[in-house]
């Protein structure tokens, strides 16, 4: 497997802000290229990363990026998870919203909306993992206007957009959807 | 000099300002109704609030809550400067601590819903209000026998057209047949939409004169960046 990390920074520096990509990856792949996101894009560009968590807690990422002493202060995550675990403690973490289900969507760009504003005068990155987790939750015509609003939404505020997918796990119907949607997707080998 | 037809109030609130065209009449008198925890009081108090942030006086007149209850639950907006209750921009009463007090025997007479619109004007000519809210006005409504409430609520329209102020009517429940909502200017409805058992505050305008604005649902969040509002997802 190549190194994900400069396919990934190679490939974002090209494009730009406000440029929809989905990074179709492997599983293996999954966590080199949410450290190089993070740590190496938008740590290094002072980028505040507002993280749609569907798959994994909020927690569990925080605290993984933290044993690797990957710095989290610019990191805002809006978990959609925790709160169907009943795991959410919204008093204990200033940097994290709860959506209350993976499929209410709206409250997804509402969140996001709300992190954009409180972050007034930053700029910023938007993290969605996964696509692969969405769709699983949520009906692929659902996902496909969601995934329109939402993008409309962090391009007009000239932020990255960013949609990580697992290619080996997805419907043929989520793939097409993605290609309506994405400006770019980026297999990475 | 009364409002001139027309001309709008910029709320200060997207959710508001953006569905119907830029603000609301000014003078005009709003509908806003909706089951309990729909967000009534939140939305009313931020429109207060943001009138404060942009130098324009309100007064929030309570039937239910008393002012402190009130007080102790008011949302709190990221980016708002002092506190505009005690400043003196926003004033806060109960309509049975103002002039012509509580009534005892549960019935409102005509003179005495003309006493209360007096009270009302009161309040808005002593603080230089241009925002008015009444929340609720069902307590009123249910003691008016039903002439007394529409000859109450034109009143209370013609104060708010001549004095420029520009009031929400809060109104609890979903029925859209009340006289508060035959009266008024503009209706902007508040309520639950249920999908695949998930619960959404959600938000529409039903009417508003004179504007071509919005008829689609949205749903709603409040936040301490005030309302956000995004059109509920179809799904077609």
């Amino acid at each position: 497997m190549e190194e994900v990390a400069p396919q990934v920074l190679g490939r974002l520096e090209e494009l730009g802000p406000a440029v929809s990509l989905d990074l179709n990856l492997s599983v293996e792949a999954y966590f080199d290229t949410l450290t190089t996101l993070i740590d190496r894009f938008c740590n290094k560009k002072q980028l505040t990363c507002i993280y749609i968590s569907v798959t994994v807690p909020a927690s569990t990422i925080k605290a993984a990026l933290g044993s690797l002493e990957i710095a989290t202060d610019r990191l805002r995550f809006v978990d959609c998870i925790s709160f169907a675990t009943m795991e959410c403690a919204p008093s204990d973490d200033a940097q994290t919203v709860f959506v209350e289900s993976p499929a209410m969507l709206e409250y997804i760009v509402l969140k996001v909306e709300y992190l954009f504003r409180k972050g007034k005068g930053e700029r910023f990155m938007v993290i969605l993992d996964s696509v692969n987790s969405l769709a699983a939750h949520n009906e692929v015509r659902m996902l496909y206007e969601f995934m329109q609003v939402l993008m409309a939404s962090v391009k007009s505020r000239g932020a990255y957009p960013v949609l990580l997918s697992i290619g080996e796990q997805m419907k043929p119907e989520v793939h097409e959807m993605l290609q309506l949607v994405c400006d770019q997707i980026i297999t990475l080998k | 000099m009364a409002a001139s037809p027309g001309t709008k109030l910029c709320t200060g609130m997207e959710c508001i300002d953006r569905l119907v065209g830029g603000g609301l009449p000014v003078g005009g008198m709003v509908s806003v109704c909706g089951p309990c925890g729909s967000g009534k009081t939140f939305l009313a108090m931020e429109y207060l609030l943001r009138g404060a942030l942009a130098g324009q006086r309100g007064v929030y007149i309570s039937t239910v809550h008393s002012p402190e209850k009130l007080l102790a639950s008011m949302p709190r907006l990221d980016r708002a400067e002092g506190d505009p209750f005690k400043d003196g921009r926003l004033a806060i009463k109960h309509i049975d601590d103002m002039g012509s007090g509580e009534r005892e025997d549960g019935k409102i007479t005509r003179p005495e819903a003309s006493a209360i619109v007096e009270d009302i004007a009161e309040a808005i000519d002593g603080s230089k209000a241009q925002r008015l809210v009444l929340d609720a006005t069902n307590p009123l409504m249910l003691e008016m026998q039903d002439w007394v409430a529409r000859a109450f609520l034109v009143s209370l329209s013609k104060l708010l057209f001549k004095a420029k102020c520009t009031g929400l009517l809060i109104t609890e429940g979903d029925d859209m047949q009340g006289l508060e909502q035959t009266m008024a200017d503009g209706i902007i409805r508040l309520g639950t939409a249920v999908r695949r058992g998930d619960n959404y505050r959600v938000l529409e305008v039903v009417k508003m004169a004179g504007v071509a604005h919005s008829r689609a649902k949205y749903v709603m969040d409040m936040t301490s960046e005030g309302i956000l509002v995004t059109p509920m997802l179809r799904g077609l």
